[in-house]
């Protein structure tokens, strides 16, 4: 008896500490890429140390000097020199076979220059004029191009000091900031003991400060900056970088010398997923929603098992294959048969609809009832439709866009991709189609048929009780059908892979091709190192996918508990 | 015409044209799915052609007409030439030629041999009838006569002599070469087996991992779960992890199983062969337990939906008879339940075969020199790299300079996995409805 009850207790416990682990898996997911992606919005810090561990290399970037010069000499590294004058005249040269050419020639409209510096590593010149904004210039071939200045501390500038191609710290007097140049944002600050700083020197690493003063002492300080490249306005805004014209949304990961900082935007990943979900989506709800109410309310009992035992079947379609064909067969076919698709679009509905009243005329006039057609009749405008859409496309090709639509589109300044969004619409539209089938199918099917027994009692047509009370009386399930099927399109990996040409494009042109977030996370995860910038960005690239379809998913599951008890109450 | 309007008759059509484009264009995926791959390992015939009145006439196999680009109208031919004698060319350039109808021979010899080397090559020649023991006599294109040891030789036949049943059986004995064999060096050639392999053993690791949880926290939702806000709560997190996109599971699993788990299990028990990671790489065991996750819904709803289509009765009644309610469920619920429980199972199982994305991310690589299952201890290698369905067709199609050959492999490849997923769902339906058929007589 004892035995018994035990047993009886230790099952229900286990069982129900597996049913919390579920909640808690779920919540660990979530919170665990919080955590991870945590410290990409930590901001910097200098902080005082006694002496570093092991005496690290150190660089040379200060040095308190007595006098003016009337004229600045910076050196880049990449083997250009500038000279600046006090009042604003800047000649930029370049080393070409062992003799300095000059590249460039201006003359810089600012108050009397206080410093200036070069970024080493890149083509950005940092001026200031002892206002509170650093100015910040690059050249581009034989033109300087100015970015947004960068606010410093309003208490005198006393030098500015190169750090990497994109930070530098600002002096001044008892405060050193450390600034990052292409957010404009200031990363760390440290309040100085001392106004009389001889010398400033930085390990190789850039993790340790040294700072030597005049009276002879020296002080260490460890600099915290995991992630300088990382912020929201570089994530999620245009930003000016060093080599454009104008501010812009970049991906651009590969950082070939460790110098160059990652160009991290997000905006046009998410734009790609939107994109493609759109165009998937587009394809897939109109199919989807009307083959599921017509074989919910009109097919036979039969046939509707089966209808959707097979759609159910299809849902598992790995979707690598789905993706394979859009990219090795339909693009190429799209590409060269434009048009004919173009046609078919237009063609298939308007001759559906001219055989519909076709059909119902002829109807009338036998004094039958216009009752549905049977598949074979069906079958009659679809294949009409493809048949005239053959036999036309080439006559309208050579008619109405001289002789190419691709060339016709070209001439208008329309870019045709042959990866595009049209293809990655067909495609994912397919893959998504079952899920919004099956869960539309199942609440169409549901209502309960009373509602709309009465209303053909009332004599109208099974089409007018079908949209009069079945329909909206489905609604939310059909809404969380279709919001189901955008929470797939959005999460789909393989198909965009194979099929979007992977370019970080922004804009909703259905002609070019797309990088989506998920396409980034499957792609560059594997190779971006840990706890990299980019690979912590990947991880908020994933945490943000995560809570779109946590979003999507809820919904999906509040609208299905309601219609639920909307079908118990009726 | 308003008449035709309001009562619905467009629609109607619409509907009905919707529903028959959905399942035409799906029938038409498929078709052409089975179709190109089942015809990548079809014995063809091998043709003769002449480029010029000088040179001599080479073997060939046509691929395709194509239309001629240049504007004049002329039908081409795409024809395959082989691989040539020495060793595989990399770039398929050498490979494809388009030639005019005129420069096809009519005739098909029937001495032309088709020879299948055993590191991929597959050679066009002209068989000789002098045969040694240790080699094979050809003769080329070019009418040089080689002898090709025969230790080199996987398979050779006379395409232009085989009778339609040699050819059924040539076919028969590639294809089980193709499931049985391991890919070559040369992309593109080969067999799949380690991708089969890999696939069902991580599958199968996956199930093992999924099953008790599955079934325990449906169990829980079913049984012991109150009507309170704690399991519907509960409830959305299902439908949540449902509809996690299966790359963000692949990131949680690189990022938190494969550098968290793996990372820490490598510092307490491999630290010896640090920094060389044992676990702290993405493997056999952590692909298994992403996918597990991934499945665990599935699993869930429906060993839950076999759960509530079990009669009340039976509940009561082991009530009635003294039974704890721990007893009824595991005496009386879960044996009725167990082919529901196993619905679910095969289910998960078809989802996971079919997943590629998460697994580029923990443990899948293009080719494994070792499967995960060997003789040598500890037998089943869990931090083992594998090779998997999904992701082969992926890089045969992506990664091989060939395209000609990988579009017809990747089909081929695709047809496996298609009827592995298929039958797997296939069963799984059959299983459903039998259990179905059992309510209702008890009911």
């Amino acid at each position: 008896m004892q035995a018994r009850h035990y047993f009886d207790k230790i099952s229900r416990w286990s069982v129900t500490l597996v049913g919390y682990g579920i909640l808690l898996a779920f919540a660990f997911i979530f919170l665990f890429l919080i955590w991870q992606v945590w410290p990409l919005f930590q901001a910097g810090s200098i902080s005082p140390v006694a002496s570093p561990d092991t005496e690290p290399e150190w660089h040379s970037l200060y040095q308190a000097d007595t006098g003016q010069q009337a004229e600045l000499h910076l050196d880049n590294g990449l083997q250009e020199r500038v000279v600046l004058q006090r009042d604003g005249a800047i000649r930029w040269y370049l080393q070409q076979d062992e003799s300095w050419q000059l590249q460039l020639r201006d003359q810089l409209t600012m108050a009397p220059l206080s410093d200036a510096v070069l970024l080493p590593g890149s083509r950005t010149l940092l001026l200031a004029d002892g206002s509170a904004q650093v100015q910040s210039w690059f050249r581009l071939h034989q033109q300087l191009i100015a970015r947004p200045g960068i606010s410093v501390s309003d208490t005198p500038l006393l030098a500015l000091i190169p750090v990497s191609s994109s930070s530098f710290f600002s002096l001044h007097p008892g405060l050193l900031q450390l600034h990052q140049v292409d957010s404009a944002r200031l990363l760390a600050e440290l309040r100085l003991p001392s106004d009389r700083l001889q010398h400033l020197q930085l390990s190789d690493d850039r993790q340790w400060l040294r700072l030597d003063w005049q009276s002879g002492t020296s002080n260490w300080y460890q600099i915290q900056w995991q992630h300088p490249s990382v912020s929201f306005t570089q994530l999620w805004l245009p930003v000016h970088y060093e080599g454009r014209r104008e501010p812009a949304y970049v991906w651009q990961t590969a950082a070939a010398a460790d110098d160059a900082s990652p160009k991290l935007s997000l905006v046009p990943l998410t734009i790609g997923t939107l994109k493609a979900a759109w165009y998937a989506m587009l394809f897939a709800t109109p199919l989807a929603i009307l083959a599921a109410v017509y074989t919910a309310c009109y097919l036979p009992e039969r046939w509707r098992y089966r209808v959707k035992a097979s759609m159910e079947m299809l849902e598992s379609m790995p979707t690598v294959i789905l993706g394979f064909i859009a990219a090795f067969l339909l693009a190429p076919w799209l590409e060269q048969q434009l048009l004919l698709f173009f046609m078919l679009l237009l063609l298939v509905p308007s001759l559906v609809l001219l055989s519909s009243a076709v059909w119902y005329c002829w109807r009338q006039q036998r004094q039958q009832q216009a009752e549905q057609p049977g598949w074979f009749v069906l079958l009659i405008p679809l294949l009409l439709a493809v048949w005239l859409a053959y036999i036309g496309t080439p006559w309208l090709e050579q008619w109405w866009f001289d002789g190419s639509l691709l060339l016709w589109l070209g001439e208008r300044g329309i870019d045709y991709q042959q990866r595009n969004a049209l293809i990655i619409g067909m495609a994912m539209g397919l893959a998504v189609i079952p899920s919004i089938f099956s869960l539309t199918e199942d609440v169409v099917s549901q209502v309960p048929p009373s509602l709309a027994q009465g209303v053909l009692a009332l004599g109208a047509s099974r089409w007018q009780a079908l949209s009069s009370m079945v329909l909206p009386v489905a609604a939310p399930g059909i809404l969380a059908a279709v919001l189901l099927g955008l929470g797939r399109a959005l999460g789909e990996t393989m198909i965009l892979i194979m099929a979007t040409g992977n370019t970080p494009l922004l804009g909703f042109d259905p002609f070019t091709g797309m990088r989506s977030l998920t396409a980034s996370l499957s792609l560059e995860m594997p190779e971006a190192a840990v706890s990299s910038s980019h690979f912590k960005v990947l991880l908020l690239a994933a945490l943000l996918l995560l809570v779109l379809t946590f979003f999507i998913n809820t919904l999906v599951s509040v609208l299905r508990q309601r219609i639920r008890q909307r079908y118990q109450q009726l | 015409m308003r008449q035709w309007w309001q009562q619905g008759s467009p629609w109607v059509w619409l509907s009905a044209s919707a529903l028959l484009l959905c399942l035409g264009l799906f029938m038409a995926l498929l078709l052409l799915i089975t179709s190109k791959g089942l015809q990548h390992l079809w014995p063809a015939p091998l043709v003769q052609f002449q480029l010029t009145e000088q040179t001599e006439p080479e073997l060939g196999r046509l691929m395709r007409r194509q239309d001629a680009t240049d504007g004049m109208d002329r039908a081409l031919w795409l024809v395959d030439r082989g691989d040539s004698l020495q060793a595989r060319d990399s770039s398929p350039a050498g490979r494809y030629l388009l030639i005019t109808a005129t420069e096809l021979l009519p005739e098909r010899p029937a001495e032309a041999v088709l020879v299948q080397m055993y590191d991929g090559r597959t050679l066009y020649a002209w068989r000789q009838p002098q045969r040694t023991a240790d080699a094979f006599w050809l003769q080329t294109g070019t009418g040089e006569q080689v002898a090709l040891p025969w230790e080199q030789v996987r398979a050779h036949w006379l395409p232009n002599q085989l009778s339609w049943w040699q050819k059924l059986q040539l076919y028969l004995q590639e294809w089980r070469h193709f499931l049985t064999a391991s890919p070559n060096q040369n992309p593109g050639t080969g067999g799949i087996f380690p991708a089969i392999f890999g696939t069902l053993v991580m599958v199968l690791l996956m199930a093992v991992l999924v099953t008790p949880f599955g079934i325990l926290a449906a169990i829980y939702l079913h049984e012991y779960a109150g009507k309170n806000w704690l399991t519907q709560w509960i409830r959305t997190s299902v439908y949540n992890l449902a509809g996690i996109p299966s790359v963000v599971m692949g990131v949680f699993g690189l990022a938190f199983f494969v550098y968290v788990l793996g990372g820490s299990l490598d510092r307490l028990f491999y630290p010896d062969q640090l920094p060389a990671p044992t676990f702290g790489t993405p493997g056999l065991f952590w692909a298994a337990l992403t996918l597990a996750l991934l499945t665990l819904p599935v699993v869930i709803v429906a060993t839950e939906e076999g759960l509530a289509k079990l009669p009340q009765a039976q509940r009561l009644g082991s009530f009635a008879l003294g039974a704890t309610q721990a007893e009824t469920i595991w005496k009386v619920v879960v044996p009725q339940a167990a082919p529901a429980m196993l619905t679910g199972l095969i289910l998960a199982v078809a989802r996971a075969a079919g997943e590629v994305a998460p697994l580029m991310l923990v443990g899948v690589v293009k080719s494994a020199p070792q499967l995960p299952i060997d003789g040598q201890f500890p037998y089943i290698h869990l931090e083992r790299k594998f090779m998997h369905l999904g992701y082969h067709l992926y890089d045969a199609g992506f990664q091989n300079p060939d395209t000609e050959v990988a579009i017809s492999l990747v089909f081929t490849i695709g047809l496996v996995l298609l009827t592995l997923i298929l039958l797997l769902n296939l069963s799984a339906f059959l299983l459903r409805q039998q259990l179905r058929r059992k309510y209702r007589l008890i009911d």
